[in-house]
């Protein structure tokens, strides 16, 4: 009866490890699988390769230095300062400052040309502005006068009221006293 | 090179990558030289035709994507492995009333009583099997595959050799406990 047993489990063991595999499986199996794959480069790789487009194309403007910037520093509008009537050396002619805007560390070293009568001043500031100075200046917002480059324009028009400070370069402002209407 | 290659070389890799299309044809004749055990693998556990190539079909795409097989040092144990998991984890999505949905093969040169006997016995311990816990199960199973060795089976189970000989044996003995049991109810 033992033996019986053993024969029949080790008949019904061979039998479920010797299914007949269905015609074409193989075939069937490697064509689902590529299927299956195909959907992946079908979609996702445009995708992918549309999004690191846009991401170069909205990321270039902050690597760009040359003249798109200076063009964006000439269309800036100039700002009404008031000079400070302080005469300590510490005061220097501020620019409001809105909300956005980010100061420059650079020292300037004032290049003075004194224009003809009209007393205005050029101040180039010697180091080249960073990032977040072109930053502010894309906004539209003219960056904080160094505290030399505010001492120069006070030196040259203290006392006479408020001065306009025009961007001209990228490292160049241009201070000019308002004239007042009479 | 084989159909399968050569589908595979068409579908998958339509930049032309050099390195795309030498896994396609390494996966291709991976799926030529195991498909066949993995198979078998599947149905002995599933018992239904459908179900089993699903399995394998579903195994193979995971092998695919998630390569390994390729560092394997035992390919066929490996395959195998990860055949058995993917068999498993469709186990309770089905009755074991279900499990049979096969005409078993037919006793040539018996009468057919004694056709009916053979086949009911053949089924009631087809049953029996699927009855048993996964831990003896699947070393019982393994084990009717002559192209697994024990050492494999080991490998396979992830236990040593001499525990996949004593979960044979405690599976060959339930089994015919079990057995002996029902004959004894049926008969009394």
């Amino acid at each position: 009866m033992s033996e019986d047993f053993d024969d029949l489990l080790d008949k019904t063991l061979h039998e479920r490890a010797h299914a007949e595999a269905p015609f074409g499986l193989t075939q069937r199996i490697v064509q689902r699988t590529a299927a299956k794959r195909r959907p992946a480069i079908v979609v996702w790789m445009p995708l992918s390769i549309a999004a690191a487009i846009l991401l170069a194309v909205m990321m270039w403007p902050h690597f760009r230095t040359d003249h798109p910037l200076q063009n964006e520093v000439a269309r800036m509008p100039a700002q009404l300062v008031e000079p400070h009537t302080d005469s300590s050396h510490n005061s220097s002619a501020r620019i409001q400052k809105p909300m956005m805007m980010k100061t420059v560390s650079a020292p300037a070293s004032p290049s003075v040309s004194l224009g003809g009568k009209r007393r205005e001043k050029q101040v180039k500031l010697s180091t080249f502005p960073s990032l977040d100075f072109i930053e502010a200046r894309s906004a539209s917002v003219p960056a904080v006068l160094s505290a030399e480059a505010g001492e120069a324009a006070h030196e040259l028009i203290a006392g006479e009221g408020p001065i306009q400070v025009i961007p001209i370069h990228i490292q160049t402002i241009q201070v000019t006293p308002i004239q007042k209407e009479n | 090179m084989c159909d399968c290659q050569a589908h595979l070389r068409i579908c998958s890799s339509p930049a032309g990558d050099g390195r795309g299309q030498r896994m396609s044809d390494a996966f291709a004749g991976m799926v030529e030289r195991q498909a066949a055990l993995m198979y078998r693998v599947a149905y002995s556990l599933l018992r239904n035709t459908h179900d089993a190539e699903d399995a394998v079909q579903e195994c193979l795409l995971k092998l695919y994507r998630l390569g390994g097989w390729q560092d394997a040092v035992d390919e066929q144990a490996f395959v195998v492995r990860a055949m058995w998991r993917s068999a498993i984890d469709r186990l309770p999505q089905r009755s074991f009333v279900e499990a049979t949905d096969e005409v078993l093969p037919a006793h040539h040169g018996l009468n057919p009583e004694l056709q009916a006997v053979k086949s009911s016995n053949e089924e009631r311990l087809h049953r029996m099997i699927d009855a048993l816990p996964l831990e003896l199960r699947q070393p019982l199973l393994l084990s009717g595959f002559e192209d697994l060795t024990s050492g494999q089976i080991a490998r396979i189970m992830e236990i040593p050799e001499g525990t996949v000989r004593t979960r044979l044996k405690r599976a060959r003995e339930e089994l015919k406990r079990r057995w002996y049991a029902a004959e004894e109810r049926t008969y009394r």
